[in-house]
């Protein structure tokens, strides 16, 4: 039996579409109730938060998970990123009033100083060192786009889909970072050891995934 | 209340017993095999490891200044140390160099870890000419386990060369991002590099296939079709054989993407797990290059194991001692005596030296004894949690003890 663990939110529809497609059973995991572990057919299903799916991975208690990239890349924890499946597609972006896109549009030292508010602390930070800029991070677990209209930032820094958040809370998109999609994840040992077990579901999913992208 | 700083830990108690045993199994193992000893400094300066690491293992080495004003790191790696000491000590006639080691290795922990500190056992074979190197180092490394009664465990072979063949003729720079995109697993990224190459059909082909050659030694058939090539696979495909021959073959995976990310690997490379809860044990490979780094010819393997992983994983337990010997209200040095006797015959015991005979009683169930001896009374009690009826001295030590 193969654990799968998949996140909560809005994203885990683009997963049971995405498994769906790939042919795994996903019956039950439609109606999941309020069961966080769902068993179905070979295939046994964690849902969790997405900030936790990295660790659940890692530390074995999933053979493998999708996660978005952000979480990925937030989290650092070390795993197999199998492939990458063109869902649930977004941008990691600086936002934020009129006023800060002018900063942005000056040269790079008036960036220095700057504060951001986003629930993506590691990202946030390696994105502007990367640049040369230090800045003031303000950690928020949710409702970033209030941070600015409160005084608490100059920007923020989050995933944007739509923007329709943002244009609600009189923000734009400044800049874009990187780009967000759900991957397939596995831990490292799980890759080495239980390949032959995990191959053709990653294949199945593999296929859907070029499918999507040719969409 | 002492603190201890955050990613340390002290180990005490049974974790601590178990991980003397495993240390001391392993050593003994070891030492069977010829290998002496090694026992490098904690300290190590930063101009001598920083360049022969990767650049992802240089950056979570611990810095620190000594107090002579030396920039150094914790050591990070004891390969590094034991392929130095070959160098300053001893001459090309006097190689190859069996060295192992027991010790600690600190490193920034990558996240959801947090410890800074890894005690860590393994073995270095250093300047060696001809075949046979890796095998023998792969074979050690099964029989570690198995003396420690880890059999249902994996050992996963790569080889480095392999992949040095196959990324022949790519600008440096993309054979880095393909090595690194491999080395972290990314494969994502190490698709994204290869869209970017101009290349034929077959090789864009093999390319592609290479993060998923991996399974048993079957693989090994599946890469030379697909490449055509026999001699390519020719080194690993010797040392799965010789493994086979020795019974290993259902332990065995090959994994062609398979890179260790110390960065000094140059040929076949392993990965140790447990097999029921798919953890790391440890692993090694081949290191040719870190040799020649220094000027020394010759081939040199090794591996090293996490000491904790082997602890938690072996069902060997740490033999406690069978008794405790209570010694209060007589002579000492009489209880002494009767106590080197008793560590002559190979018998553990604790000495107890409290004068209540009750107290000394409850603190050997405490700790869980057999059995509870009053070396001046002449009778041992069997602490079993029931009736603990004493019997005479000389019936336990001719009836237990010798048993």
């Amino acid at each position: 039996m193969l654990t799968f663990a998949l996140p909560t939110g809005r994203s885990v529809y683009d997963c049971i579409e995405l498994l769906d497609q790939a042919g795994l059973p996903v019956e039950k995991l439609k109606k999941p109730g309020r069961n966080l572990v769902i068993e179905e057919g070979n295939f046994r299903y964690l849902l969790a938060k997405p900030m936790d799916v990295p660790a659940m991975v890692h530390y074995g208690a999933a053979d493998l998970a999708l996660a978005g990239s952000d979480v990925i890349e937030e989290s650092g924890v070390a795993l197999a990123e199998l492939l990458d499946t063109q869902r649930g597609k977004c941008t990691m972006a600086i936002a934020g009033p009129p006023e800060a896109a002018l900063k942005f549009n000056g040269h790079i030292s008036r960036l220095m100083g700057l504060r951001v508010a986003t629930k993506y602390v590691n990202v946030a930070a390696k994105t502007f060192a990367s640049w040369g800029v230090q800045i003031k991070i303000l950690k928020l677990n949710g409702s970033v786009e209030l941070a600015p209209a409160l005084k608490l930032c100059d920007c923020i820094f989050d995933i944007v889909q739509t923007g329709n958040t943002l244009r609600a809370n009189g923000l734009s998109v400044i800049k874009e970072t990187a780009p967000v999609s759900l991957r397939l994840v596995a831990g490292v040992g799980a890759v080495q050891t239980r390949w032959n077990a995990m191959f053709g579901v990653v294949e199945a999913i593999g296929g859907c995934a070029v499918r999507g992208a040719g969409n | 209340m002492n603190t201890i700083p955050k990613g340390c830990s002290n180990i005490g108690g049974r974790a601590a017993a178990r991980l003397e045993y495993c240390r001391n199994r392993t050593l003994e193992l070891f030492a069977q095999y010829g290998y002496r000893p090694f026992s490098p400094a904690e300290l190590q300066l930063i101009e001598d490891v920083w360049n022969k690491l990767s650049p992802s293992r240089a950056r979570r080495l611990i810095t620190v200044t000594s107090p002579f004003g030396e920039p150094c790191v914790l050591r990070g790696d004891l390969t590094l140390s034991a392929v130095a000491y070959l160098d300053s000590h001893y001459n090309q006639d006097e190689r190859p160099l069996r060295l192992c080691y027991a010790d600690r290795v600190f490193s920034s922990p990558q996240p959801p870890r947090t410890n800074l500190e890894e005690n860590q056992v393994g073995v270095e074979l250093l300047g060696w000419e001809g075949e046979g190197a890796e095998a023998e180092v792969v074979t050690l490394l099964f029989r570690t386990l198995d003396s420690l009664s880890i059999e249902d465990s994996f050992v996963v072979l790569g080889d480095t060369s392999v992949m040095a063949q196959i990324f022949a003729g790519f600008p440096e720079h993309v054979v880095a991002q393909l090595t690194e995109a491999l080395q972290k697993y990314s494969y994502t990224t190490y698709h994204q590099v290869l869209s970017t190459l101009e290349m034929d059909e077959d090789r864009r082909k093999l390319l592609k296939a290479l993060p998923t050659l991996k399974g048993d030694t079957s693989v090994l058939t599946e890469f030379m079709r697909l490449t055509g090539d026999q001699e390519l696979v020719m080194p690993l495909k010797r040392l799965c054989d010789t493994l086979i021959k020795l019974g290993f073959e259902d332990r065995l995976r090959v994994d062609f993407g398979f890179i260790r990310d110390l960065g000094y690997y140059t040929g076949p490379v392993f990965n140790a797990y447990a097999a029921v809860s798919g953890t790391l044990l440890g692993g090694g490979g081949r290191y040719d290059g870190l040799l020649s780094k220094i000027g020394v010819e010759g081939q040199a393997a090794g591996f090293a194991l996490n000491l904790k992983e082997l602890a938690d994983h072996s069902p060997d337990r740490f033999p406690s001692p069978v008794l405790m010997l209570w010694c209060g209200g007589g002579d000492a040095s009489d209880a002494l005596r009767y106590a080197d006797g008793l560590a002559k015959k190979k018998i553990s015991f604790e000495l107890s030296w409290q004068k209540e005979k009750e107290e000394s009683m409850r603190i050997a169930r405490l700790r869980g004894y057999r059995w509870w001896v009053d070396y001046f009374g002449k009778k041992a009690y069997l602490l079993n949690g029931g009736k603990e009826e004493g019997i005479a001295l000389k019936k336990f030590e001719s009836e237990a003890l010798s048993c």
